[in-house]
């Protein structure tokens, strides 16, 4: 099994990365300081200029960061630098503003960190603002992780039968004290954390009806604990749940487990386990197939800051910008997502408790 | 040749580069009194010293050992990773960037700051914060067997990134004048490579993965595996994950890190196994010291 399989898009990356690509980043904060590195080693010095509206981050950036211009106003950076393409990497809540504006001042290639905006009502305002011809992407990178690509591709070849049940969780200890930081978004870790599990569960089986779910207080007064019951659009059910405060994950670990007719199939960020009852051409001709993350990255891909699908996800951006094609996240293909998140979020059932 | 064997520490922080899983089921191992025996199984194996963190569990570790195996202490060479950057992280998640900056700022001496904010160098704070972190260690760490400073490579990516030449010049001298050697930590070290040529800056260490997989090896394998043989005469490279994280046995990391021993200084390994520690360092030493 091959990259290239599991991959397609970076195939002749390396010959299209030499592009003189003028990027600007809006939110110099920890996602906004992981994409920027990342990029750069991509392509050297892409990353001309960064808007940051704290007057710490600004100042401190320009005095460190001396080939990258600081500012703090969108309007100000999009006329003195005319960017290629903006990377949005603030706070949730401000996406869909700064969204529109970028929009509405024709920035034609966007890559916006996940949640693309706080509700689906929010998505589809900006999906009609954009036009045919901008590529906009939306930062949702476990589609890009090796082991749910190679999941996806044995369950719709068939490996493991038809699918009967699915069971699937994503888990961290990030929010292990008291904080208000996310009352002002009115919604926790579903929006935050499990949108890359219901996004998953969207895109790779069809997830598109909501049964019940409940949703826990804990650190905060929006839910720090999320558990649900969907249906795909096959009728098979799916149980799952989101915290992040298990104190037991250090880092966040989204895991989904498989049984189908004919076998079963778990897969995290690091993992892929498949047993079927019989031997597959996609299982090296054997019925089980185990593989771990040092086996799908081997000297892939090019950049290893974080976690190997942040790299992934750029490239598979800057390849979009330089094709002029649609990515694989882009708003209108993360429209279910956000639908289904919204549906959870107005059946929910909230109660506070450890 | 390879004359430094190291014991890592990632075990006993709860990481995996394999998998968060197999960092949760060590973690019921990860107490104290096991990772000490861990520490002393290595020295019997013929590890010579102990790189790690400025996590606070690997100072809680360091001073139950001191009081319990003084010899022990005093007999290892030591390579502390600075800052420890998942607790930033976690912070951040918390109180957002913003945030973060300042708690930092805060938490260090007014005069320092002061100095710093005059000498408008603001790579002067990444020094503040390093001195904090390793403050508690060189207390407890016989000065001299302290052999350097390593840079967490969540700031060298970032200094490799945006060309932060002067982070690197500051931290180097100021490790200088504190009597310690500095390096960098990376897994994008054939840009690192590039960047220390153009910079003509090198750092006494350099601590990179290096396995037969090319498992974080960035740009790629080959890359690396050129990188190596190009900064030998320069810098010290430290071989971390030789193992692939343990996807490859002990005998195929040794059969690839021959091959570039020349260009090795020192390799790590890790475990939460004293037996498995122990078996390994007897093995790595016997076939790398050649």
């Amino acid at each position: 099994m091959s990259i290239l399989n599991l991959m397609p898009e970076v195939a002749g990356y390396a010959a299209r990365a030499e592009q003189d690509l003028r990027v600007a980043v809006i939110g110099f904060g920890k996602m906004g300081i992981l994409h920027s590195s990342i990029l750069n080693l991509l392509q050297p010095n892409c990353v001309r200029c960064v808007v940051d509206n704290s007057r710490l981050v600004a100042f401190a950036g320009s005095m460190l960061f001396k080939a990258v211009g600081f500012h703090r106003k969108i309007g100000e950076m999009l006329k003195k630098q005319n960017p290629d393409a903006v990377y949005v990497t603030t706070s949730a809540r401000s996406h869909y503003s700064i969204m529109s504006s970028l929009l509405e001042a024709h920035v034609g290639n966007i890559f916006v960190e996940k949640p693309p905006t706080t509700n689906s009502a929010q998505l589809a305002s900006l999906i009609n603002k954009a036009s045919s011809g901008e590529t906009i992407m939306v930062g949702l990178q476990k589609r890009f992780a090796l082991p749910f690509r190679h999941a996806r591709m044995l369950i719709r070849s068939g490996v493991i039968g038809d699918v009967e049940e699915v069971s699937a969780y994503e888990r961290s200890g990030d929010i292990a004290i008291p904080t208000r930081r996310f009352s002002s978004l009115a919604r926790g870790v579903l929006l935050d954390l499990g949108i890359h599990l219901v996004d998953l569960l969207t895109w790779i089986f069809g997830a598109d009806k909501v049964e019940d779910c409940k949703g826990v207080k804990i650190h905060t007064d929006v839910d720090d604990y999320f558990e649900a019951r969907l249906r795909t659009r096959d009728n098979v059910k799916i149980c799952m749940d989101v915290t992040w405060s298990d104190p037991q994950y250090r880092f966040p670990e989204t895991c989904i487990e498989v049984h189908g007719s004919k076998g079963q199939l778990t897969v995290t960020e690091d993992y892929l386990k498949a047993k079927s009852i019989d031997p597959h051409e996609m299982l090296s001709d054997k019925s089980e197939l185990v593989m771990y993350k040092p086996q799908y990255y081997q000297g892939f891909p090019p950049v290893n800051i974080a976690d190997p699908e942040y790299t992934l996800e750029d490239m598979h951006f800057l390849s979009n910008v330089n094709s002029h094609t649609e990515p694989l996240t882009s708003l209108r293909n993360v429209a279910g997502t956000m639908n289904l998140l919204d549906e959870m979020y107005a059946k929910v059932d909230m109660s506070s408790g450890q | 040749m390879v004359s430094e064997f190291l014991l890592g520490d990632n075990p006993f922080i709860g990481v995996s580069h394999l998998a968060q899983e197999k960092a949760r089921q060590e973690r019921k191992d990860s107490f104290v009194e096991n990772k000490a025996r861990v520490v002393e199984a290595a020295a019997e194996g013929g590890a010579t010293g102990f790189t790690f963190t400025a996590h606070p569990t690997n100072l809680e570790l360091l001073a139950y050992l001191k009081a319990r195996n003084e010899t022990l202490v005093s007999s290892m060479n030591y390579y502390i990773l600075v800052p420890h950057a998942q607790s930033y992280v976690a912070k951040a998640n918390i109180e957002g960037t913003p945030g973060l900056i300042w708690s930092t700022l805060k938490s260090a001496p007014i005069v320092d700051l002061l100095a710093t904010a005059l000498s408008r160098k603001p790579e002067r704070a990444a020094q503040l914060l390093i001195r904090k972190e390793i403050a508690p260690y060189l207390d407890i760490l016989p000065r001299e067997k302290v052999r350097a400073v390593l840079l967490h490579e969540v700031v060298t990516e970032v200094v490799i990134g945006f060309g932060l030449t002067k982070v690197i010049e500051q931290l180097n001298h100021w490790a200088d004048r504190l009597g310690v050697g500095f390096g960098l930590e990376t897994r994008n070290f054939s840009y690192l490579c590039d960047c220390m040529r153009k910079w003509e800056l090198y750092p006494g260490y350099v601590m990179t993965p290096v396995n037969p997989l090319g498992y974080q090896m960035a740009a790629n394998k080959q890359a690396v595996e050129a990188g190596m043989k190009a900064l030998a005469a320069e810098t010290k490279i430290v071989a971390m994950n030789i193992l692939a994280s343990g996807a490859v046995d002990l005998d195929q990391a040794i059969a690839y890190v021959r091959k570039y021993k020349d260009a090795i200084f020192g390799v790590t390994s890790a475990s939460i196994k004293p037996t498995r520690i122990r078996e390994n360092f007897l093995k790595l030493k016997t076939c790398l010291v050649i």
